[in-house]
């Protein structure tokens, strides 16, 4: 099962680790870290992978972040392919310069995930209903 | 550092210089904007977008099971 991350975050946190795919060339980058953050609306991916897998960045396009004390920042976007739990998330993705991105909920509406805190672990729930 | 100084202005996101300045190709510049506050870039937390009708921008295509071997 997947750990929590306690070198990066203090308290551990949940910490996935992701493929991210340049769609126009097929270069892909596995092992990219990902905070799981359920507060998160959207995902954003470290800035140095996507310089690693030369995905071309829209100076034109970006969008306003707001923060939880009401501060705002800019993150620009890139369109790529994220590979988590067997699937691929294709779209538009906000940048982080930071060393791990961010899980948000436009990936993790998508799935069933059971965080074991106390084991420090995550894992996929899969549906027993059929 | 060594260099030459010129003014330009940014239109439409990019810096524009006077007509009859021309600079190598592949020339390395730096950009000093006087004046000016530059906006934080993305930070860590939590993030919400400032303007919630843009979340459908952000809405994936969903490929179930695959092999990641193959990627």
């Amino acid at each position: 099962m997947p750990a929590y991350d306690a070198d990066l975050f203090t308290p551990p946190a949940p910490l996935a680790r992701v493929t991210l795919r340049n769609q126009t060339d097929g270069a892909t980058l596995s092992g990219v870290p990902m905070l799981i953050d359920s507060g998160a609306d959207v995902t954003l991916v470290p800035r140095a992978s996507v310089n690693q897998l030369g995905i071309s960045i829209d100076p034109n396009l970006n969008y306003e972040l707001m923060t939880f004390d009401g501060s705002t920042s800019i993150a620009q976007v890139v369109e790529l392919d994220l590979v988590f739990l067997k699937r691929i998330f294709r779209g538009r993705f906000l940048i982080a310069n930071q060393e791990a991105g961010i899980l948000g909920r436009d990936i993790l509406n998508n799935i069933s995930l059971l965080l074991d805190g106390p084991g420090l672990n995550w894992n996929e729930q899969k549906s027993s209903q059929t | 550092m060594k260099g030459t100084t010129y003014e330009g202005v940014v239109e439409n996101g990019k810096v524009r210089l006077p007509e009859n300045i021309r600079l190598p190709e592949k020339a390395k510049v730096y950009v000093v904007v006087p004046d000016a506050e530059s906006q934080p870039i993305a930070y860590i937390g939590s993030p919400r977008l400032l303007h919630s009708e843009q979340a459908g921008d952000f809405k994936k295509e969903v490929i179930e099971e695959i092999n990641d071997a193959g990627i």
